[in-house]
């Protein structure tokens, strides 16, 4: 086969690194510490895997615990502004918690490629079983993307117990599976390397992934890592391969709808857009059977392009759900006079 | 505006065509004057057909004229939730209020909770007006309408309606009399739950899921029926599959009124008439058939990532 042929073989299509020479000099493209962020990086054992574990607030025993779960392909960082907001909301009571996931991140460990649903769903119970033990506090779940479904369906489950909220950021089954024939095609259209960690910053932004600069700093250079190329060069490639997961795709989504609505718990569903409901949604969304707040400004990673709208909302959405005190709102809300 | 002009953009509402910039100015300013004048308690006489939500299915709203009578042959009274999620809500809005001004005591409008700023910014209402007129003036003097619309209405003294439901802040009708409506949907209080509550099978008050209002039990709209001497609380806000349900021992009923809600719900939609003893028939609807509305455009997917 002749060069020009091999170059230009379906399939075979790589688009060449961005040119960045000047990246890796931009102090505006610099990776931010997760310390930044979190209080803690903590190891946690949960059968074949050692889960990378980012919290702060551990040392608090009451108030609640927020958890975190991610989407395929991105880590517990993503979370990073957004939990932070919510931990220094009251960082007294507060507990925020955000894993990587089963082969995401800094998570290591057998199995790693076995990304199904039922799978994660125990990864994510382990995960709070052996951080909190015997737990007695009131646990938030909120998800993104594929973590979405996760969460719905450690709620439904009651995998996890305690869970006084559910809130998924956009995802909804009808327009997931409906955007799935096309993701193989968008994932091969994204660069496989970098040539430094400012440039897939820099790449994540331009390409709108990630509209918060800084967001992207802190949680891009988890996506990626250093490869040796044959002449010993150095190049950053992902460090999750999402074509393999494609067996678990529909398993993720499949019933999530009925799944998020049946949950034994107060849910809230954030969107960056209205017409991302599926039927089953619309229906229950107009019998007031969840909370629903959109977000029109942001992109898909809604927690990463507006973390502060991100952060009141569900702070909001814990604190309505206590449990109801009509006494209490009749002093705030005086009967009108 | 002279009441030949009014008939006039009556018909081409009535044909699913806007009117102009400077006439949706001048409709809102005579709509405002009309409501300014009515309590935040609207008196109605039966004979009265009262209707749910529209959200701009401005066809279904077709259906509804032809199935329940034309206005003013017709009392209505509609319960709020008027634009926003159809693609009509700019048409089906200012229809309602060419008519309100030109037959003011043969319809009533209540305030739902998408009749709001901040509601219509993301649920499509906004959009819509920026897509039809290049600006957002008719949007602004729709919002000034808004706050001016009564929040509940008493049939004959007997029927309550409101958009939501009931509030634990409030448990005569007088109390509704002393909110001061004319401002933007608050985010909680009396104005806040009369438009967001729903009632359930529980008793007391519950936390609402939709983060705005409460739940309420039948324990709590038999005494507000009681304390007010009224037998009925008819409301909207909850779409309903088959039109229409009766809860509490029939002392609470909810009208839905768009057909197939998003074009894709599947649902039939009900209006409620009353007549001049206030019995009741419930008239049901179906969507209008497709090529009467033409097709809504098949939307892209989402970018989505997993």
């Amino acid at each position: 086969m002749d060069l020009r042929q091999s170059i230009f073989k379906p399939g075979n299509v790589q688009l060449p690194p961005l040119d960045d020479s000047t990246d890796s000099n931009s102090a505006h493209l610099k990776p931010l510490p997760w310390s930044n962020y979190f209080e803690d990086k903590q190891n946690v054992s949960v059968g074949d895997t050692h889960f990378n574990v980012y919290s702060s607030g551990m040392a608090n025993t009451s108030g609640p615990v927020f958890v975190f779960h991610h989407g395929a392909g991105h880590s517990g960082l993503t979370f990073g502004l957004v939990s932070q907001y919510i931990y220094n909301s009251d960082p007294s009571h507060i507990t925020v918690v955000a894993p990587d996931f089963r082969g995401h991140g800094d998570t290591i460990g057998e199995n790693q490629d076995n990304l199904s649903l039922d799978r994660l769903v125990d990864d994510l119970a382990g995960i709070v079983d052996a951080m909190f033990p015997d737990n007695k506090r009131h646990i938030v779940l909120v998800g993104h993307s594929m973590g979405g479904a996760v969460v719905a369906h450690a709620a439904a489950s009651k995998k996890i117990r305690r869970v006084l909220g559910l809130a998924l950021i956009d995802i909804v089954e009808g327009s997931a599976m409906d955007s799935l024939s096309a993701i193989p095609a968008f994932i091969n259209a994204r660069p496989q390397t970098f040539r430094s960690v400012e440039s897939a910053i820099r790449w994540h932004i331009d390409a709108e992934h990630i509209q918060n600069r800084e967001s992207a700093r802190l949680s891009v250079p988890s996506l990626i890592k250093p490869i040796s190329k044959e002449d010993d060069s150095k190049v950053w490639a992902w460090r999750t391969q999402l074509m393999p997961s494609q067996r678990f795709w529909r398993g993720w989504y499949s019933e999530l709808s009925r799944t998020f609505v049946s949950a034994p718990t107060a849910k809230l569903l954030v969107l960056a857009g209205t017409d991302r409901l599926d039927k089953e949604l619309l229906i229950a969304q107009m019998q007031g059977k969840f909370q629903l707040e959109l977000l029109p400004a942001a992109g898909h990673t809604i927690q990463e392009d507006l973390p502060q709208r991100v952060g009141d909302v569900v702070l909001s959405f814990w604190k309505r759900n206590q449990p109801l005190d009509i006494s209490a709102i009749r002093r705030v809300n005086p009967v009108p006079s | 505006m002279g009441q030949s002009d009014l008939d006039r953009q009556i018909e081409q509402l009535r044909r699913c065509e806007i009117i102009s910039e400077a006439e949706v100015k001048e409709l809102c300013n005579k709509a405002r004057e009309i409501f300014i004048e009515e309590s935040n308690v609207q008196r109605v006489d039966a004979p009265v057909t009262i209707c749910g939500d529209i959200h701009g299915q401005f066809y279904d709203l077709q259906e509804l004229f032809t199935v329940g009578g034309d206005c003013p042959d017709t009392n209505y009274l509609f319960m709020g939730d008027f634009v926003d999620r159809g693609f009509y809500s700019v048409e089906t809005f200012l229809l309602l209020l060419a008519l309100k001004v030109r037959y003011p005591d043969r319809i009533s409008l209540l305030r739902g909770n998408h009749e709001s700023r901040q509601i219509t910014q993301v649920y499509g209402f906004y959009d819509e007006c920026m897509r039809k007129y290049g600006s957002a003036n008719v949007w602004r003097n729709c919002c000034e309408v808004f706050d001016y619309m009564s929040l509940v209405a008493i049939i004959d003294g007997r029927i309550l309606c409101v958009h939501g439901g009931l509030s634990p802040v409030v448990n005569t009708v007088d109390q509704i009399r002393m909110i001061d409506r004319k401002q933007e949907v608050p985010h909680e209080g009396a104005m806040c739950d009369l438009l967001w509550s729903d009632p359930e099978d529980i008793s007391g008050w519950g936390l609402s899921p939709r983060g705005a209002g409460y739940l309420f039990g039948g324990d709590v709209v038999d005494s507000f029926l009681r304390t007010n001497n009224l037998d009925l609380v008819a409301r909207a806000h909850q779409l309903v599959m088959e039109g229409y349900k009766h809860m509490f021992d029939a002392t609470c009923v909810t009208v839905w009124s768009a057909p197939n809600y998003c074009y894709r719900c599947g649902n039939v939609a009900a209006i409620l008439e009353f007549d001049e003893n206030l019995a009741s028939n419930f008239k049901i609807f179906e969507a209008a058939p497709q090529e009467a509305r033409g097709a809504p455009a098949k939307k892209p997917a989402p970018d989505y990532f997993l």
